[in-house]
């Protein structure tokens, strides 16, 4: 009773496509069988047709005088300290670097630079979270000045310090007072290094946090945690890659700082003397052939120091752009 | 209605990071800017006028504004270059010639400094083959500057050379512009604020520049004295006057060259959709 | 100016974009190519531009016959429209247009009085007129898009090729631009092919549609055939709603629940299975009793809405397969259709798709 007559039945099936498409799917079928394997190179029609690229030869010649300027005015130079600081042998290098006022240097650089970092570090993130996070007057008037130190002279950084603090100015003879001397001492030079360095983390950390927006901040208040739990927990992971790229160019410039610590060090050797200025000093000694190969020993040093800085930034870049 | 209310913030730090923030700035840069403009204002016209009209400054001012204007072309031609080979092409090793590009930043300027000197010293690596003198001569200034304002322009062009719509090469292409005229029609327009932008960053840079400077300079007295050097000079030999003015000078034209840069940036934005 | 194009393969990478694709646009058609997102619709288009090359040396571009596989873009004499206008952001509207004839080296290129004339006359043709002096980030989505097309136009390509040329428009300017653009192509006659992924806009701007999927075309036919007659699955899900449900297969016959309906004798199925079975919403029919002499279906009312050119039902039928019907209100009022309802559902123009050939069956069971 169930069986109904399908000869009967008035349902109907698709009428068919029109001949021309069958036309075009039936030569699809005839063709004989294409390879089914990617080819590995663009053909050559494929490289004659680029519209968005030059020539060959012009690519070639472009690239060739990119790559020959960079290592006329990069590499070379690079290459040149590490051939002059050895060109007495390891004996002169080694002992250009375990000389006592190289080590006092290396000591003092690296004072300077523990303090200037770990503090700007603190003001770049402080200024980044007021001027990313809120909007408030003179906002703009904050971040050039901000900018300032990228502006000014290295000397003019340091010729700031002296008029400051130098002899004869209230500050100074209010600490000399004190029998403290700020020119000419080891605190001129810290405060002179964290002058030029102080832009680069808060530069960094700005448009980070900007981008970042509050949300996730304020999800965090709104699930209770107070303001420090919130900073670890959520700021904090969120810049940590912006932050370490402020870190690495602020210690590179910190470390190798010499026209404003120039100025305001007074350069006793074994006292007041960073590296940047010990290899200045020794550039410049009587002994033409001995002083230079013992300033590019220490030059080899601070080189490193680059390198290790450029290959770090680059870890992060590629770290960020994976993001 | 009427009523004002205290500003409430949902996150919490703002007074104690903007506190902190203005009481940094204050110490390290408002108040001691504030002292050298105060001790400018002191400055007497006749002496401004004497430090200044000083040949010796006149010189200065001329080689430095000089050899830096020549040293920031330079990069805008080459900086260009690198960066559109670095944008465009892939070649082996491109990554560590990206990083590469960065060396004048990362390196400290006395090593920079010594090492260009002895480089292209007349029995230096490059020195020996060049028919002329460069190590302290304006020459060498100029190639010391040249050095440090290179990663300036590559920075500023790489962004903008990969923001540029390879649609519009496309469109350019198919209305049967030569890739000559694309480029100088179509991208070369587009790209032209970053150029100059990178440029001036050079620019600017190049003029208060020191360490890399005063070695290959040779310093001679109103020949291949920078002014940065002038100040130093000043300063050593207690005629606070004259570092003072000269500072000052600098000062206005970095700031003059900061303001012209914010300038080119609001102009390379005019045709960006005011949507967007 | 007729375009054919023949046997063209395209990688990027390990994606293989076209899959060996032929098509023939007769000379002054406008041509659709619809598709999903990486169909290869738009590759298709930059290598009948000459923006991108097939991968093998078997693929060939014609233009009227000519073989112009080695010419690059500047050379086949074609406008290309993009989908983001691809304005000159740095130039005003006149100096946009007047781009491609400016470019032209010195013996060929217009002299500037008969340049701004051309200009000029293209502004009328695209009813922008007052705008020469503007630039492109003053013009609204829809003039921009007028102002690629004429600039486009200005070297009188013999060919205009369009990659979704209204995609980033609202949907509003969307159906004016379309309108207008199918008036100014049945007015200069321009062989033209465009890119698409709205079937709606395809069906009603094209002479012919090729619907493509997975590098390859499915169907190339006008829009009432690739329609009504879809040539394959693919095609029937892509333009517009489908029911769907699964019969199973046995020697030539087809069963729906208790159901059995004969298979045209062409339709190459396996022997026995399952197989899914489609009906556009507008050909459920919707009954209260059942019909004399047709096979009805008994169906329980789940939802209907109303509100809309049509009135949407859907239904739970017998054999539980779920089902969309599309009447009129007319209809609608006389059935009374109320959720819960059982009614009686009969199914017109049932389609089947076996392998690909095997589809040029005219038969009504």
């Amino acid at each position: 009773m169930s069986a109904i007559d399908y000869n009967k039945c008035h349902i109907t099936f698709c009428a068919a496509p029109s001949k021309k498409s069958q036309s075009l799917a039936a030569s699809k079928e005839n063709s004989q069988p294409k390879a089914q394997q990617p080819p590995k190179y663009k053909s050559p029609l494929e490289r004659r047709l680029e519209s968005t690229t030059e020539p060959r030869w012009v690519r070639y010649l472009l690239t060739f005088l990119a790559l020959g300027f960079l290592f006329l005015f990069l590499v070379l130079p690079l290459i040149f300290v590490f051939a002059h600081a050895f060109n007495a042998g390891w004996k002169v290098y080694w002992a250009a670097l375990v000389e006592p006022d190289t080590l006092s240097a290396i000591r003092l650089t690296l004072l300077a630079t523990l303090i200037a970092v770990p503090l700007n570090v603190l003001f770049g993130i402080c200024a980044a979270w007021c001027i990313a996070k809120f909007n408030f007057p003179g906002k703009g008037i904050l971040v050039t000045i901000i900018d300032l130190p990228f502006a000014i002279s290295p000397v003019i950084a340091g010729m700031l310090f002296v008029f400051m603090f130098g002899a004869g100015t209230f500050l100074g003879d209010l600490f000399n007072s004190w029998n403290i001397k700020i020119i000419f001492a080891v605190p001129g030079i810290v405060i002179a290094t964290m002058f030029v360095t102080m832009p680069f983390v808060a530069k960094e950390l700005i448009p980070v946090m900007q981008a970042q927006g509050s949300d996730e901040e304020m999800a965090a208040r709104v699930l209770g945690a107070n303001g420090w739990q919130m900073f670890m927990r959520v700021t904090l992971p969120n810049i940590k890659w912006g932050l370490l790229y402020g870190i690495i160019l602020c210690n590179a410039r910190a470390v190798g700082e010499f026209g404003a610590v120039a100025v305001v060090s007074g350069q006793i050797r074994g006292r007041t003397t960073t590296v940047p200025l010990h290899i200045e000093q020794l550039y410049n000694e009587i002994d033409p052939i001995t002083g230079v190969t013992a300033a590019f020993a220490v030059a080899s040093l601070l080189t490193m120091l680059a390198l290790v800085t450029l290959v770090l930034k680059t870890i992060v870049e590629m770290k960020t752009e994976i993001k | 209605m009427a009523r004002k209310r205290r500003r409430h913030h949902v996150l919490p730090g703002f007074g104690l990071t903007l506190g902190f923030t203005t009481f940094y700035l204050s110490v390290l840069t408002v108040i001691p800017l504030a002292l050298l403009f105060l001790r400018f204002s002191g400055v007497s016209w006749a002496d401004f006028k004497e430090t200044i009209f000083e040949p010796r400054v006149l010189a200065a001012f001329r080689l430095t504004f000089g050899a830096s204007f020549l040293a920031a072309l330079t990069n805008a031609v080459f900086g260009f270059l690198v960066a559109w080979v670095l944008v465009r092409y892939s070649f082996r090793g491109k990554r560590v010639i990206d990083a590469i590009v960065d060396l004048p930043f990362a390196l400290p300027t006395a090593v920079s400094g010594i090492t260009l000197t002895a480089l292209y010293a007349p029995t230096g690596w490059i020195g020996r083959y060049l028919p002329f003198e460069v190590s302290y001569t304006a020459i060498g200034i100029y190639i010391a500057l040249t050095f440090i304002g290179l990663p300036f322009v590559v920075r500023a062009m790489q962004p903008a050379l990969e923001e540029v719509d390879k649609e519009l090469e496309e469109v350019s292409a198919s209305l049967g512009a030569t890739r000559w005229q694309t480029f100088w029609k179509v991208i070369f327009p587009t790209v032209a604020p970053s150029l100059l932008a990178g440029f001036t960053m050079a620019f600017a840079r190049a003029i208060g520049e020191y360490g890399s400077v005063v070695f290959i300079a040779g310093n001679m007295q109103g020949k291949t004295e920078i002014l940065p050097l002038i100040i130093f000079y000043k300063l050593g030999e207690h005629d606070y006057t004259g570092a003072t003015t000269v500072a000052v000078s600098m000062l206005v034209a970095s700031f003059a060259l900061l303001f012209f840069i914010n300038m080119i940036q609001l102009w390379g934005s005019r045709y960006k959709d005011e949507e967007n | 100016m007729s375009i054919e194009v023949k046997n063209i393969t395209k990688w990027f990478g390990q994606f293989k974009a076209l899959d060996n694709v032929s098509l023939t646009v007769n000379s002054g058609e406008l041509v659709a190519l619809l598709g999903p997102s990486g169909s290869g619709k738009t590759t298709l288009l930059r290598i009948i531009a000459g923006l991108e090359a097939p991968s093998d040396d078997e693929g060939q571009i014609l233009f009227s016959g000519a073989d112009v596989s080695d010419h690059k873009v500047g050379d086949r004499n074609v406008g290309f429209v993009f989908q983001h206008y691809a304005l000159f952001r740095n130039m005003t509207v006149f100096d946009n247009i007047a781009f491609g004839l400016n470019v032209r080296p010195r013996a060929t290129r217009p002299t500037k009085q008969e340049i701004h004339d051309k200009v000029m006359e293209l502004l009328r043709l695209i009813q922008l007129e007052s705008f020469a002096d503007r630039y492109p980030n003053q013009l609204s989505g829809g003039q921009r898009q007028r102002v690629a097309l004429a600039r486009a136009l200005a070297v009188e390509p013999q060919i205009l090729l369009l990659d979704e040329p209204f995609g980033a428009l609202d949907a509003k300017v969307r159906v004016e631009l379309r309108a207008w653009l199918r008036r100014l192509h049945d007015q200069i006659h321009l062989t033209s092919v465009f890119v698409t992924h709205d079937q709606e806009e395809a069906l009603e701007l094209a002479d012919r549609v090729a619907v493509m999927s997975n590098g390859k075309i499915e169907q190339f036919d006008t829009p009432d055939v690739v329609f009504h007659h879809p040539a394959s699955e693919f095609v029937m899900n892509f333009l517009g709603t489908v029911n769907q449900f699964s019969g199973r297969v046995s020697k030539g016959l087809v069963q729906i629940g208790q159901y059995k309906f004969r298979i045209p004798d062409d339709v190459n199925l396996s022997e026995s299975g399952t197989a899914a079975i489609f009906v556009r919403p507008h050909d459920v029919a919707i009954s209260n009793r059942p019909q004399p002499d047709k096979i009805c279906l008994r169906a329980l009312v789940k939802n209907v809405h109303s509100a809309g050119a049509h009135v949407r039902v859907d239904l739970v039928t017998e054999t539980n397969d779920e089902l969309t019907a599309e009447l009129s209100h007319q209809e609608n009022e006389q059935l009374q259709i109320a959720v819960g309802q059982s009614v009686f559902v009969h199914l017109r123009n049932l389609r089947i798709f076996g392998q690909a050939s095997a589809l040029n069956s005219e038969d009504s069971v």
